[in-house]
Order: C-alpha cells, then sequence, then structure tokens
C-alpha cells in the first residue's frame, strides 16, 4: 500500500500566517522527498491551540509541535536526517528558533495509534460526531484558506 | 516531550489550567527524574469524554520505563486532576503512549534515552 502520511502541525494561535503555513508545507513535501520517497505527497493538518492553553516548564508556551510519520522500520540513519532537515528548515521558514518547535518521525503505526487514543476519549456515538466535525472543519479552512486546519477545542 | 493533553467537556479557568500544569509537570519530573523543560502541557475543551470521565490525560512519553514507573505516573495525574477539579478519582482517566526518544527532536537534537538527561542538557548548553 502506497505511503500517504499525514502530518499533525499543532501551533499557538496567531503565531503562524497563511503565507509561512504554505511556505512550511513545502518544506515538509520536500523533506520527505529528500529523504525518504520522491513520490510521497504528505497531507498537512494544521491544530490551532488557544493562546492560553499551551504550557512547556509550567510556563505558557508558543512551542509548535509537528508529528511527521515515516513508513514502519524506518532506520534512524534515514530518520535522523529527516527530523534535522525539517528543523533546520521549519526554522529558516517560520523565523524562529530551535526551541521552538518539536518534531516527532514516528512509525507510521505509532502515529495511528495516537490519533486512535485521541479519539477513543470519547464515547462510540460521540467519535462520529467528532470525525465529522473535524472533517467539516478540514474542507471548509481548505477552501478558505488553502490549508487544512482545525482546532484543539471541540 | 512528554507531551500531555488534558481534554475536559467544561473549559478550566486559568486557575484551574495553571493548578494542572504546575502539578502534572512536579508529578513527571518527581517519578521519572526528568527535566522540568522537556514537560509540554495542552489543553482540549468541548469534548465529551468516555464513561461519563470529567476529566482525560493523554500522554506521550519517552519509551524505556518500567511498568512502575508508568502507573505511578497515571495515579499522580489521577490524584492531581481529583484534587483540582474537585471530582471523584473514578471519573479521571490517563492513557500514555511510548514513544521512543530517538523519533523526537527537541531543543535541536534528537532526544536522550531517559536516565541520560544531565548529559544532554550539558551536551546542549556548550
Amino acid at each position: 500500500m502506497r505511503f500517504k502520511p499525514i502530518v499533525l502541525c499543532s501551533f499557538v494561535e496567531g503565531s503562524l500566517g497563511s503565507p509561512k503555513k504554505q511556505m512550511l508545507e513545502q518544506v515538509i513535501r520536500r523533506a520527505y522527498q529528500d529523504h525518504l520517497d520522491q513520490s510521497v505527497s504528505p497531507r498537512v493538518v494544521w491544530l490551532e491551540i488557544p493562546v492560553n492553553q499551551a504550557f512547556l516548564e509550567g510556563k505558557p508556551s508558543s512551542v509548535a509541535t509537528l508529528m511527521a510519520p515515516v513508513p514502519d522500520g524506518t532506520m534512524n540513519r534515514l530518520r535522523h536526517p529527516f527530523l534535522y532537515k525539517l528543523l533546520e528548515q521549519w526554522c529558516i521558514t517560520a523565523e524562529t528558533n530551535k526551541n521552538e518547535v518539536v518534531i516527532t518521525a514516528p512509525d507510521q503505526s505509532l502515529s495511528k495509534e495516537f490519533l486512535s487514543a485521541n479519539r477513543k476519549r470519547m464515547p462510540p456515538l460521540r467519535q462520529i460526531g467528532y470525525i465529522a466535525k473535524t472533517l467539516m472543519r478540514l474542507v471548509t479552512s481548505r477552501c478558505a484558506s488553502g490549508h487544512f486546519k482545525t482546532q484543539i477545542n471541540l | 516531550m512528554p507531551l500531555y493533553t488534558i481534554s475536559t467537556q467544561r473549559p478550566l479557568s486559568s486557575v484551574e489550567q495553571q493548578m494542572l500544569v504546575s502539578e502534572i509537570t512536579e508529578v513527571h519530573c518527581t517519578v521519572t527524574g526528568a527535566p522540568a523543560q522537556f514537560v509540554q502541557v495542552v489543553f482540549s475543551q468541548g469534548v465529551y469524554l468516555r464513561s461519563k470521565n470529567i476529566v482525560h490525560v493523554l500522554g506521550s512519553i519517552r519509551s524505556g520505563r518500567s511498568d512502575k514507573i508508568k502507573s505511578t505516573l497515571a495515579n499522580g495525574f489521577i490524584e492531581t486532576a481529583s484534587k483540582v477539579l474537585g471530582c471523584p478519582t473514578s471519573r479521571c482517566e490517563v492513557d500514555l503512549i511510548d514513544v521512543p526518544a530517538s523519533w523526537v527532536i527537541e531543543g535541536g537534537a534528537v532526544m536522550p534515552e531517559p536516565g541520560e538527561e544531565q548529559e544532554w542538557l550539558a551536551l546542549q548548553s556548550s
């Protein structure tokens, strides 16, 4: 089956404008193609966190978090250059420093496990509503801004 | 990493949020020995939780910790949430997911294995 990663980028509201998001999506795509597979076309989903809902070291934070899955079993000799390339390009493009972003490149199965655990916070019927609402938000934002965007609050 | 997502249905006040953040950071650091600068906490509101839970904590933590440590962490978070939000411990739930440290980059470098934080921090500051 073809590898189609969904890259989840969590960011604090107001910290990234649309032009930067567009450039970051290109950076992410290039990192996949240069380091993992030329034919990969990742889908980037932006998860917006209200400014007063993110903390690091006990204090309010504006750190962005990326989850960029790679094929199961990817060796660290491929994973690490991919991670470092993403970090370097993210910092240049977002005009930020290395302490303002955390990047995870999990095996795709672990990424799915995380998304599943996130969904299973809710009872089964509510999960259907959650998926529908998220899809609606993604489609609406894609039409309005060109990006897939949703919010951490439901 | 760790990243803890705290979900509730009702919005929490800033005082409740700050108390939860402080306590969860402290529990994590006390139980695992990891430095506070690694601990991220985000809040997700408006979430209808399973089993009539009042609060849910989803944590991504570095792999390599024993079941005993993970159980102590989960129990610590449950007690903390129960105390801060004034709800029964039976309505607080924790899920922990192990993520290999070598799959995460933070502070500009691949994360250290649990227990190797001080050497890693020294390298980062040199």
